[in-house]
């Protein structure tokens, strides 16, 4: 437990010192704090990235570097923060993880200290961009997973499909586990380590709670015809003029 | 798919941890050989799926952050690679001490090379979070000398790099940032040659914001092909990208000569009585079976649906030609709402130039100054020609070729001279085409016939 508080302060002040380091924000940031900047100035959440590209971009991120703006701070400041302080408890995941597959306490306890000094981690903790949110809420999906298979517990489940569709919500590449989940369900029923009925409880509980969490943050966001509306842009963008030029 | 297998990933994962999570993954296949339980398959197949599908869709993943998920089974593998040691068939309540006491030697120069894996491992990813990169913040210190360079001032910004950066950095707006052009079709020296012939007769200052490698030549004027004559080029602010002192970030500006525009702020100057050029004003409207005639010419087979042809007006003595493609159609029609001066302008908007076409003017060829007035809508680029042709108009030579560029909202008179026309043989006649990417109003175009015994204003041409 000391250990463990040790290598979250260490990661808290390794992502502070890299920030101090290089606090210049990356070509990527800088364009989702337009985005967020828009959001906050408008109350919309941008339908276009530029002049010419519909905003594909899922919304979580961004509502969660909006909402931290409403204490006081830049969209800039906001992102970074936000990354920071979720990039901080990557190591308590990455322990949990490690603890369910490996059930040994020292491979849990290298696996957090190796997660706190990871050079990609803390690069990723200090731009405002959708990375260390992503890399957040997937390892929590991942942990969940893990429990849920090591205690046999549909809560698990549950909460993993909460969690998922706010990491679906950060970045599309979390569609792969709408895939992965199937197979490791099989693989448990195969080998017997799930019957039947428990495997398919858990599977509608993963699916039920991974959509609902879908739609309920995003209604809570405002952005539920966001990704329709994205695409009708395109669509538009692609075979037809826009404004003036479509008068004739 | 292989460079995204072997760079992009293990980028990503760190390289260091790639290695020895692999090692770790291939150690745990082997140690769990006999005793495959469900658990650890489906591991293995969770793993498997997620690198599988990234590869396949390989060709989508522009960075290796799209693999960013790996680095948590990477860690584990790592972690469970150098905490294989023999005492793991020991009994783990004993002290360490009596559990390294009781291993073989074989076992104990496991045990110090797996703990120096470990303590390598460590070093090397402290060491590279700890190095600060002093080439790093390049884009600021740059933004900050194009800060001071644009206050208070009117400028057009050009970036090819970064512009989303650049806005913020420089508090610049990132719609007032225009492109240098396209860089997959054309080379940078190409690129800046364009943009300088367009910005030549351009009234307010440019910068330019671009990369410049290694093996690249200065653009200096004199490289570009130009000589001092279509202003002031100047390298404001360059500095390297990285320490490997590859590639630069730099800064230019360019302060035009213009010499066929300025900015006006007074009353539109009505026609002179010595104007040669007809409905220069655009005061004189085609009706009746003229006008099908010029809309049929005008639009060809394209008229489109939903155009209204009693809602266009089309002037006399000029000829114009428009195209659609993919749905974005030019235009040019006489408006009347809001004319620079009489009761119509000639209102043009064009998504390139070659999709609006305009010519008029004609007249046997002389020495002449044409002169004219543009107010713009938005920011727009604008091409003049003049053109000499024979009577039977069978082949036209155009002379030269003159840009103007016009800031959006503002309004400017352009004068360029048309000079040496008795060295042009076998055209007798001469008229002026006038083309244009943007949104514009034109409005008291005229010619005037220069006296040739006074010298002749030469204008800029290329």
């Amino acid at each position: 437990m000391i250990g463990l508080t040790f290598i979250l302060f260490l990661s808290l002040f390794l992502k502070l010192l890299c920030w101090d380091y290089d606090p210049t924000v990356s070509r990527d940031g800088s364009l989702y704090i337009q985005l967020v900047q828009s959001w906050y100035d408008t109350g919309l959440f941008p339908n276009m990235l530029s002049a010419d590209t519909p905003n594909w971009l899922p919304p979580l991120p961004f509502f969660l570097m909006k909402s931290l703006m409403c204490i006081g701070l830049s969209a800039a400041e906001a992102g970074v923060i936000l990354n920071i302080v979720l990039g901080s408890f990557a190591p308590l995941l990455t322990y949990g993880i490690a603890w369910e597959v490996t059930q040994r306490k020292d491979i849990a306890v290298f696996s957090a200290f190796l997660t706190a000094i990871h050079p990609s981690m803390n690069a990723l903790s200090v731009k405002p961009q959708r990375d260390m949110v992503y890399l957040f809420f997937i390892g929590l999906t991942l942990w969940l997973i893990c429990a849920g298979i090591r205690k046999k517990q549909w809560h698990f489940w549950f909460g993993a499909g909460l969690v998922c569709g706010c990491a679906m919500l950060t970045r599309f590449e979390t569609i792969e586990f709408l895939v992965i989940v199937p197979v490791v369900l099989f693989c448990l029923f195969s080998g017997k380590i799930t019957t039947k009925r428990q495997s398919l409880l858990y599977l509608s509980s993963f699916f039920v709670c991974f959509l609902g969490s879908i739609f309920f943050l995003s209604f809570l966001m405002k952005t539920t015809g966001h990704f329709v509306q994205a695409c009708e842009l395109y669509y538009q963008n692609k075979y037809y003029a826009l404004g003036k030029q479509s008068e004739f | 798919m292989i460079h995204y297998l072997f760079v992009g990933i293990p980028s990503i994962v760190f390289e260091p941890v790639a290695i020895v999570a692999l090692l770790g993954g291939f150690s745990a296949f082997g140690s769990h050989r006999k005793n495959k339980g469900p658990f650890f398959w489906s591991v293995i197949v969770a793993v498997c799926i997620m690198i599988s599908w990234r590869l396949i869709a390989y060709s989508l993943m522009t960075s290796s952050r799209y693999a960013s998920i790996l680095i948590y089974p990477a860690i584990i593998a790592t972690a469970w690679f150098c905490f294989q040691d023999e005492r793991d068939k020991q009994n783990r309540t004993c002290s360490f001490s009596h559990q390294y006491n009781t291993l073989s030697r074989f076992a104990k120069i496991k045990i110090f090379a797996l703990y120096t894996v470990i303590i390598i491992i460590a070093v090397l990813c402290l060491k590279k979070i700890l190095h600060r990169d002093l080439y790093g913040g390049y884009t600021p210190r740059l933004c900050k000398t194009l800060r001071s360079e644009t206050a208070n001032k009117d400028y057009l910004l050009f970036a090819q790099n970064e512009p989303d950066r650049i806005a913020f950095y420089s508090g610049i707006d990132v719609k007032k940032i225009q492109t240098l052009g396209d860089a997959t079709e054309h080379s940078l020296d190409e690129m800046l040659k364009q943009k300088i012939m367009e910005l030549n007769n351009s009234v307010e200052v440019s910068y330019f914001v671009f990369s410049l490698k290694k093996d690249e030549p200065v653009p200096t004027l004199q490289h570009l092909g130009f000589d001092s004559s279509v202003g002031e080029w100047e390298c404001l602010h360059q500095e390297y990208t990285s320490k490997r002192k590859n590639k630069k970030m730099v800064l230019y500006r360019f302060i035009p000569a213009h010499p066929n525009i300025e900015e006006w702020n007074e009353t539109i100057t009505t026609l002179d009585q010595n104007n040669t050029c007809k409905n220069g004003d655009f005061e004189q409207v085609l009706v009746g079976k003229e006008m099908e005639n010029a809309i049929a010419r005008y639009f060809g087979d394209i008229i489109p649906e939903s155009f209204d042809i009693t809602a266009c007006l089309l002037p006399k003595d000029w000829n114009f030609s428009t195209s659609s493609i993919n749905g974005k159609t030019s235009f040019t029609r006489l408006t009347s709402e809001k004319p620079m001066d009489g009761i119509y302008s000639l209102e043009i908007q064009s998504h390139s130039y070659g999709f609006s076409y305009m010519e008029g003017g004609y007249m046997p060829k002389k020495d002449c100054l044409l002169t004219g007035f543009i107010q713009a809508k938005k920011d727009s680029k604008i091409m003049v020609h003049p053109c000499f042709f024979n009577s039977e108009k069978k082949t036209t030579l155009i002379e030269n070729t003159y840009w103007l560029y016009a800031s959006a909202g503002k309004t400017y008179k352009f004068s360029i001279s048309v000079t040496n026309t008795q060295n042009i043989k076998d055209f007798n006649n001469m008229c002026f085409v006038i083309q244009c990417s943007g949104h514009i109003l034109l409005d008291n175009i005229q010619c005037i016939k220069l006296d040739t015994s006074l010298p002749s204003e030469s204008g800029s041409q290329f």
